[in-house]
């Protein structure tokens, strides 16, 4: 993958807790062509550090990460989600104590860099076009959601301002399957806009929308392919 | 038999008190609520304010002079020692913010030893704010009403600041997840500054306000941590209106206590505290 | 296989080294410094080495430490002024006294992680010390302390060879079997990672509550000590101020080995000193501020400890944070 092509580019990355190493020389790259790249792994495999890693909640220990050929690796987290780089980690996390119109005014605050009512009622209407659901509960406290509010509304949230890399851990986990579809069918609708990096357990997700994978065991990636109808299904289960 | 006048003024005495305390409190309550650490160098910093208004009185006899300059100089300070020396904490482990935050609050004393002397100082509040009125047959300091006053009036603009801006919002949405607000762009290390020298204000003019009502020592900074850490333990961390309610209460059980014996009066804040501690740990308010 | 004597006592001295070392400066400084001095220095780095116990192993800082040493002081002061002649019950009255109040105040400070514990800890300091200023002054002396009828007098410096450098010995190696025994593990374990020792079984409560008892007697026995020393108590050993210098010894000295309080008690004892020659009783302005400065260094910059330090110097590589 050229420079030039690639929007993410993982090189040598190791990370370690303590004295505990859970990432090792991690070798990966997003580039324009590829639409969603799914990253698959056991429970334990390093797969949420290595999001985390990239987003810039952790820091490694060793290695580079570039975004859109910067150097982000001492970049802090909140700069990278300026990038576009955005990470939206699992337990479908919002602000429990405002209200969903709060939050998405604070997201707003945030990735828009503006207090500007226009301007953030502006792109607030843009995801509520997304998320409709929302509409009815702008009042309420984001503590009273359900599963499927809360992850609309996360999703809402980091979709604010401009975006270059989605990463999604876990997504659907725990919620009911007309929400899984919902949220499959919105991915599949967003991929054209921006590259979407994605940890899933649902194999039919990764397979209906997935055009990449990796593979990770135990903090390394042992499998990779452009094209995920090279493999199947039963294969990448066995090699992990 | 302990008159109802007395009673009374206890009252208004322990609700004064209380509120004030509770101003005092709330920086540290959000700078555990957010940064997580336990910011003693806000004791420091309400010495610091009870002693630059009273020299500031000396001077120029003008009370809102001495009380909004002297916050505002704390405020500064707070934010030189937020910058170089609290942010490099973040994150770490918590005792280290403990040890800190009296590292600076000793070295606030001494200075306040070099400057002013161990010496006990006092002054009055001014002339407009003195004297007593009297509702019935109590009797209550103009100065008592002026603080419950002055203290609902700070504690409507915090509410204000914190729910209704977008700084405060944030504050709170950082409060409920830290990791979650940085994913989303927001520069924390300016929300952490910002929430400091928020707090260190608060400190400062509580303890402005508080310096007419008591004897100035260098050990005023000492004294008053237990009663912050009490009020936030029995109101819970991070709740600015249970901050405000356990102010009261810990304000009320220390004048009535006062009542039957005043040496063991400030004591009872603490056996409050341990009970709390005992029966619901995150505090009466937590969410 | 017999391992012949003198093979156990090499293996003994280098595992001990640490105590080993510290009973001998102990027992050389009173040629240096005047006896007194050296008990000061002696009983806090045993109050220190308390505090230790807890932060340095158990991962929890005690602000309230002062209350125990001072329990075991008055403890043995009131039992002989009022109770007994018998020294070793003064002694032991002194040490339960301690005991009793360490296992009050764990039942409300261990209930929440740090800082509660750092704090309550205060709050129960504070507490006694205003009783002892306050309703009891008539019995506790409050400012200008409780002189102790002695059943016997003893020479200074007799006392300090013969019965203070001993239980000295005592205490250390108690110490060390705490910390290297199952109990000693599993603090250590439940201050790293208190999730893990639940699902393995344990009651990381009680764990820190044993820990909690041991480090009440340590700093309650050598306060007894104290009393015996000086016939008298003064208010200062159970005043809230005095935390400050123990946790001071614990950060400088090097928290998580034995050795360390020590040092660091010895070195307070030293800036004291200092001081006090340079700058008359102006002394105390400073004193405070400086170990604040100490503190917020250590804290940045310096978190092992001097013993770590010296150690990284002469070794070449790091102690682990925690030394048995």
């Amino acid at each position: 993958m050229r420079d030039s092509e690639a929007i993410l580019e993982v090189s040598n990355l190791s990370v370690f807790y303590g004295e505990a190493q859970i990432l090792y020389d991690i070798e990966m790259s997003i580039g324009k062509k590829n639409r969603v790249v799914a990253l698959l792994g056991r429970n334990g495999s390093g797969k949420t550090t290595l999001l985390r890693s990239i987003a810039g909640v952790i820091r490694p220990t060793r290695g580079k990460i570039s975004f859109l050929g910067q150097d982000i690796t001492l970049m802090p987290a909140w700069k990278r989600a300026l990038l576009g780089l955005k990470y939206i980690p699992p337990d479908k996390r919002v602000f429990t104590s405002l209200t969903v119109y709060e939050n998405l005014r604070v997201a707003a605050y945030g990735l828009l860099r503006t207090s500007n009512s226009t301007i953030v009622d502006k792109e607030i209407e843009k995801v509520l076009e997304i998320f409709p659901r929302l509409r009815k509960l702008l009042n309420n406290k984001a503590l009273y959601l359900s599963g499927g509010e809360r992850q609309m509304l996360n999703l809402a949230m980091s979709m604010m301002g401009p975006t270059k890399l989605l990463m999604l851990d876990e997504p659907t986990e725990g919620l009911a399957p007309a929400l899984v579809q919902f949220f499959s069918e919105l991915l599949d609708k967003i991929r054209t806009d921006f590259p979407i990096f994605l940890i899933e357990q649902n194999l039919p997700i990764i397979r209906r929308l997935a055009d990449s994978l990796y593979l990770m065991k135990e903090g390394r990636i042992i499998y990779h392919t452009d094209d995920i109808n090279t493999i199947r299904g039963g294969e990448y289960m066995k090699l992990l | 038999m302990v008159s109802l006048d007395f009673i009374v003024q206890q009252t208004i005495l322990g609700l004064m008190i209380g509120t004030l305390y509770a101003v005092v409190s709330i920086g540290f309550s959000l700078s555990f609520g957010l940064a997580r650490i336990i910011n003693i160098a806000h004791a420091g910093f309400y010495a610091l304010a009870t002693y630059l208004t009273y020299t500031f009185m000396v001077i120029s006899n003008n009370f809102a002079f001495s009380v909004i300059f002297a916050s505002l100089i704390i405020s500064a300070l707070s934010f030189l020692v937020e910058r170089y020396l609290i942010s490099k904490i973040y994150g770490k482990h918590i005792d280290l913010s403990l040890v800190i935050g009296f590292g600076i609050l000793f070295v606030m004393s001494s200075v306040i030893k070099f400057i002013w002397t161990p010496e006990p100082k006092s002054f009055s509040p001014p002339p407009l704010l003195s004297g007593q009125i009297f509702v019935g047959r109590v009797s209550i300091p103009v100065y008592y009403l002026f603080i419950l006053i002055a203290s609902s009036c700070i504690f409507i603009a915090t509410w204000f600041f914190i729910n209704k801006t977008m700084i405060g919002r944030t504050i709170k949405a950082g409060i409920d997840d830290l990791e979650r607000v940085i994913l989303l762009g927001i520069n924390i290390n300016r929300i952490f500054t910002i929430n400091y020298v928020f707090s260190s204000f608060l400190a400062a003019i509580g303890g402005a306000l508080m310096a007419p009502l008591i004897s100035l020592h260098p050990a005023i900074g000492h004294s008053i941590i237990l009663l912050m850490f009490s009020i936030v333990v029995v109101g819970g961390m991070g709740s600015i209106f249970g901050t405000l309610v356990a102010g009261m209460i810990v304000g009320l059980s220390i004048s009535y206590t006062a009542i039957y014996n005043p040496s063991i009066a400030e004591g009872m804040a603490y056996l409050l505290m341990v009970i709390v501690l005992l029966i619901k740990p995150e505090g009466l308010f937590k969410k | 296989m017999m391992k012949t004597s003198s093979k156990n006592f090499g293996f003994l001295l280098t595992r001990n080294l640490d105590l080993f070392i510290i009973l001998i400066i102990f027992l050389v400084l009173p040629r240096f410094i005047p006896v007194t001095f050296a008990v000061h220095t002696l009983v806090y780095g045993v109050a220190a080495l308390a505090v230790n116990v807890m932060y340095g192993y158990g991962g929890l800082l005690s602000f309230g430490h002062a209350l125990l040493l001072g329990l075991g002081c008055y403890g043995t002061a009131f039992a002989l002024n009022y109770l007994t002649d018998n020294i070793v019950l003064a002694v032991a009255v002194g040490a339960l006294l301690t005991l009793s109040v360490g296992a009050l105040a764990g039942i409300f400070a261990l209930r929440r992680r740090d800082p509660y514990f750092s704090l309550v800890m205060l709050a129960f300091n504070v507490f006694f010390y205003q009783l002892w200023v306050g309703p009891l002054a008539s019995w506790t002396g409050s400012d200008m302390g409780l002189f102790v009828k002695l059943p016997v007098t003893l020479d200074k410096s007799t006392f300090y060879h013969t019965v203070l450098i001993p239980i000295l010995a005592i205490l250390l190696v108690l110490t060390k079997i705490f910390l290297k025994s199952c109990i000693g593990s599993l603090l250590i374990a439940t201050s790293e990672n208190e999730e893990k020792v639940k699902s393995i079984g344990h009651n990381p409560y009680v764990i820190k509550y044993i820990g909690l008892l041991f480090s009440s007697f340590l700093a309650g026995l050598i306060g007894t000590q104290l009393t015996l020393y000086l016939a008298y108590v003064g208010i200062d050993y159970i005043s809230p101020m005095t935390n400050p210098i123990l946790v001071f010894s614990v950060l400088v000295g090097g928290a998580g080995t034995i050795i360390g309080p020590f040092i660091g008690s010895i070195i307070y004892n030293i800036l004291n000193y200092i001081l006090l020659v340079l700058l008359g009783w102006h002394a105390t302005i400073y004193l405070e501020g400086i170990i604040g400065l100490f503190l917020i260094i250590l804290m940045i910059w310096f978190r092992g400890g001097l013993y770590r330090a010296i150690y990284r110097l002469i070794k070449g590589y790091h102690l682990p944070d925690v030394v048995r």
